[in-house]
């Protein structure tokens, strides 16, 4: 199959070659030192054998990668073809789990927001371990790339110690920071709040925190937040997040297997106070997902994060 | 009545065209032009005018309401954060040692 010769041009033209001639005169700092391309015919010959193997094993890769990308397509095609029309009359209506949720949601979990109500509710299990993966993630990196102290308190790796941090002195870098910090904070802090009631939830607003605690770190150094953020605050908050949310889903459980009457008010749905334990829950994802990806900028930025241990 | 709203739906959709063709001006100037900077300079245009663009024509064609508000918040935050980000990246190319097209400078001490 050939392309017209227009769009072949255009398609070359967008991935960097020069189509058209550029003048050899054109002069000044951006036009000087045109990155000039190899000519093909004037290739170092190489060795007849060892060539012959790497176009080989090239004419092999896009063979295979052909057959590869041809395979997946017809597998999703007849897939796909296979699939029962949309709004057809011989549909599988009786998709129970899902009418569940979309029906009861309200009245038993009490979430406008039907996703929350299902990963904090029906599912609550799966986010646990979702935010236990993130602690042991952080505890593996703590492991691998913590920087040693000596008993004197100075770092194991003197080129460490002797490197300053990078805080780059830079105007307009801080006043952007300056401005867009606390409102990142806040809006992070409206997400995990808001939860239940529109899209947002604890994952991605404690996204939001720690990437405004990243960013607060990049404009004025990490003195004034080492002070807060320890190793040990770290540990407490995520290991108290954690246990809450243990306790308080294990509670629920228990109690709804049973048959028991668990005690914990719905609410009314559409209040912030509403949604039962979901609102509790999103702030315990929260706190862990900001403390974790703070920890993952400063472990592997500077090898460690609050002033002692 | 009706003139009026096909007054308004032609500046909108003008406006979007516009800034389409800053997007698209973007995005094949990142991938035709050879080394970072010039890059970054068609990536920015995109993510500023562009967008500036996009956004008026879909304020001109929403109407006021709440979204207005948050169209512009979003304006708001794209011009701050993305014409810093392409400043940090010139910092940290000239810092490095790279004249501004893109070569590294050989330092004849």
């Amino acid at each position: 199959m050939k392309l017209p010769r227009f769009l072949a041009v255009f398609l070359n033209w967008v991935e960097g070659e020069e189509v058209f001639p550029v003048p050899e005169q054109a002069s000044g700092p951006f036009h000087s030192e045109r990155i000039k391309k190899a000519d093909p015919k004037k290739k170092p010959q190489t060795p007849g054998r060892k060539k012959d193997h790497s176009k080989l094993l090239s004419a092999l890769y896009s063979a295979l990668s052909v057959i590869v990308c041809l395979t997946v397509i017809l597998t999703l095609l007849t897939t796909v073809s296979w699939l029962p029309r949309f709004g057809g009359d011989h549909n599988p209506v009786e998709n129970e789990v899902y009418t569940r949720y979309v029906e009861r949601e309200l009245e038993e979990a009490g979430a406008v927001n039907t996703v929350a109500g299902m990963i904090l509710d029906y599912r609550a299990f799966d986010t646990l371990g979702e935010s236990n993966v993130l602690f042991i993630a952080v505890c593996s990196v703590i492991i691998l790339l913590r920087a040693d102290r000596k008993k004197d308190g100075s770092l194991n790796i003197p080129e460490l110690e002797s490197t300053p941090e990078e805080k780059p002195d830079d105007i307009i870098f801080r006043c952007a920071a300056m401005i867009l910090m606390p409102v990142g904070l806040v809006f992070g802090i409206y997400v995990v709040l808001n939860g239940h009631l529109s899209a947002g939830g604890g994952f991605s607003g404690g996204a939001i925190i720690g990437a405004s605690m990243i960013l607060y770190v990049r404009a004025f150094g990490s003195e004034k937040l080492d002070k807060v953020f320890t190793f040990s605050t770290y540990k407490w908050i995520t290991f108290a997040a954690l246990i809450t949310y243990t306790l308080l889903k294990t509670w629920s459980f228990y109690t709804g297997a049973n048959g028991l009457e668990s005690g914990i008010p719905l609410g009314k749905p559409g209040a912030i106070l509403s949604a039962g334990l979901i609102l509790p829950l999103n702030i315990c994802v929260g706190l862990v997902v900001a403390c974790t990806m703070y920890a993952f900028y400063s472990l592997f930025s500077k090898g460690g994060f609050g002033n002692g241990q | 009545m009706t003139v009026l709203e096909w007054i308004r739906f032609l500046i909108g959709a003008a406006l979007m065209l516009g800034g389409s063709f800053f997007m698209i001006t973007a995005v094949i100037g990142n991938f035709r032009f050879r080394n970072a900077p010039c890059r970054m300079h068609a990536a920015g245009l995109g993510d500023t005018l562009g967008i500036l663009l996009l956004f008026v024509g879909l304020l001109i064609l929403c109407g006021l309401s709440v979204f207005t508000l948050k169209l512009i918040i979003i304006v708001l935050l794209l011009w701050m954060t993305s014409p810093v980000a392409s400043h940090m990246i010139m910092r940290m190319q000239i810092e490095n040692g790279f004249t501004p097209d893109g070569r590294k400078e050989n330092k004849k001490k």
